[in-house]
């Protein structure tokens, strides 16, 4: 009686759909457990097998991949939030606040991405602390501690951009700050915060061009970091052993 | 594979004798990258520096002396505000000054408050004085900056640059930084 599905199914799986889409058997052997893992795109940043102490929750505290999570968290709350929020000086702020008490859904997604840009700010410095604490930076490693601190800065500046996004008093006044800070740089300080920010003062140009950095441009360096950063992860022999 | 031969060279004297193909491809494609990052990045900056300035770091014109004149003895010289440029247009003794709305101490917007008949920062109390803009209490540490005024076919042209500026560093009133004269 079952023969008929299965011939089907040994038809499909012989066919050329799924060989274009498969390359390897169901992984029960340790080949095929291999190839599943490093014939897929996903996967094939990870390392093929995890050494057991490196299961251990309290090595690490999870605090890489939450951090990675976060930013899938925020990459999708924002770009849903994309959808309602314009950057304008006089759209910005009634968008928001649309955002919290019309959009169904808005307050909670407005929320998550708040919420998960804070944590992943903390995430990444626990990481951070977490990897200098292990001695992970040591070589062969020495490379992916420094992507990993350019990747912290870039956390930081994400942040920062979006801090000035709502365009209330809160944001205007903590990002003018900043540029005050910017413009007490020694001998290039006036010039780079004018040419940064778009004007003397924080205004129409600083808000948009702090929302393109903020969607675009940051986010494009952070995944092109993180990327080198798990596929080193990955060359430099998985996750650091115990000392 | 075939290789060229290491010892075969075109001509034997200057540069080009001694740089082999691959190193010539090689450094060609280097300084073709280097070079077009380098155009990138000379389009990019003078791109992102904006030519247009609204409000702050304008030239604002604010009318001719004879009619900020007439306001001012009309309503007891009360500053007159310019939201877009921030600054305040006062009249001390003998003229007309334009006063960078930024407090001195730590950068707020400062507020003329009529019951008080003088300016009263909102963050940490700074006071200043309504027709000169110099310090009456509180922490600031020097008067409000004053921007340059040029006349121009009888209309007063306040440059509101921020990055030049007269810095008084002097709390009391000096007719020396008078500009227009009235």
């Amino acid at each position: 009686m079952l023969e008929l599905p299965a011939e089907m199914w040994r038809r499909v799986k012989s066919g050329p759909l799924w060989k274009s889409l498969f390359r390897h058997g169901y992984p029960d052997s340790r080949k095929n457990q291999s190839l599943a893992v490093f014939t897929n795109v996903f996967l094939h940043l990870h390392p093929v097998k995890v050494r057991r102490h490196a299961l251990a929750i309290p090595y690490t505290w999870c605090m890489g991949g939450l951090s990675f999570f976060l930013f899938l968290v925020l990459t999708l709350t924002g770009t849903l939030l994309m959808f309602y929020y314009r950057p304008t000086t006089d759209l910005a702020y009634a968008d928001i606040k649309d955002l919290e008490t019309v959009v169904v859904f808005g307050q909670i997604l407005r929320n998550m991405h708040r919420w998960a840009g804070h944590g992943m700010v903390i995430t990444v410095f626990l990481h951070m602390v977490r990897v200098f604490y292990t001695g992970s930076y040591k070589p062969p490693r020495e490379f992916n501690w420094v992507v990993g601190t350019l990747l912290f800065v870039l956390t930081l500046v994400l942040s920062y951009t979006g801090y000035l996004l709502p365009w209330d008093q809160l944001a205007f006044w903590a990002v003018t700050v900043g540029y005050n800070i910017a413009q007490a740089a020694p001998f290039v300080g006036n010039e780079f915060a004018f040419v940064l920010f778009g004007g003397f003062q924080l205004g129409a140009n600083a808000l948009l061009r702090f929302y393109v950095l903020h969607v675009v441009a940051l986010p494009l360096a952070t995944g092109f970091l993180i990327a080198i950063h798990f596929w080193r992860i990955r060359k430099d022999g998985g996750i650091s052993g115990p000392l | 594979m075939i290789r060229p031969h290491d010892d075969v060279t075109t001509s034997s004297s200057g540069i080009l004798g001694r740089i082999k193909r691959r190193q010539l491809l090689r450094l060609g494609f280097l300084g073709g990258t280097l070079l077009a990052l380098g155009e990138m990045s000379a389009l990019i900056y003078p791109f992102m520096k904006p030519n247009k300035i609204v409000g702050l770091g304008a030239k604002v014109p604010v009318g001719s002396t004879a009619s900020l004149m007439a306001q001012f003895q009309s309503t007891q010289d009360v500053p007159i505000l310019n939201t877009l440029g921030r600054f305040f247009l006062l009249h001390p003794e003998g003229g007309i000054i334009a006063a960078y709305r930024k407090c001195t101490h730590l950068g707020c917007t400062v507020p003329y408050v009529a019951a008080e008949n003088r300016f009263h920062c909102p963050c940490h109390g700074s006071l200043y004085n309504k027709k000169t803009a110099v310090v009456e209490g509180g922490p600031a540490p020097k008067p409000l900056q004053l921007f340059h005024i040029a006349e121009q076919n009888g209309t007063l042209i306040v440059d509101t640059n921020p990055l030049n500026v007269i810095d008084r560093q002097k709390n009391e009133w000096d007719p020396s930084v008078l500009e227009i004269k009235a």
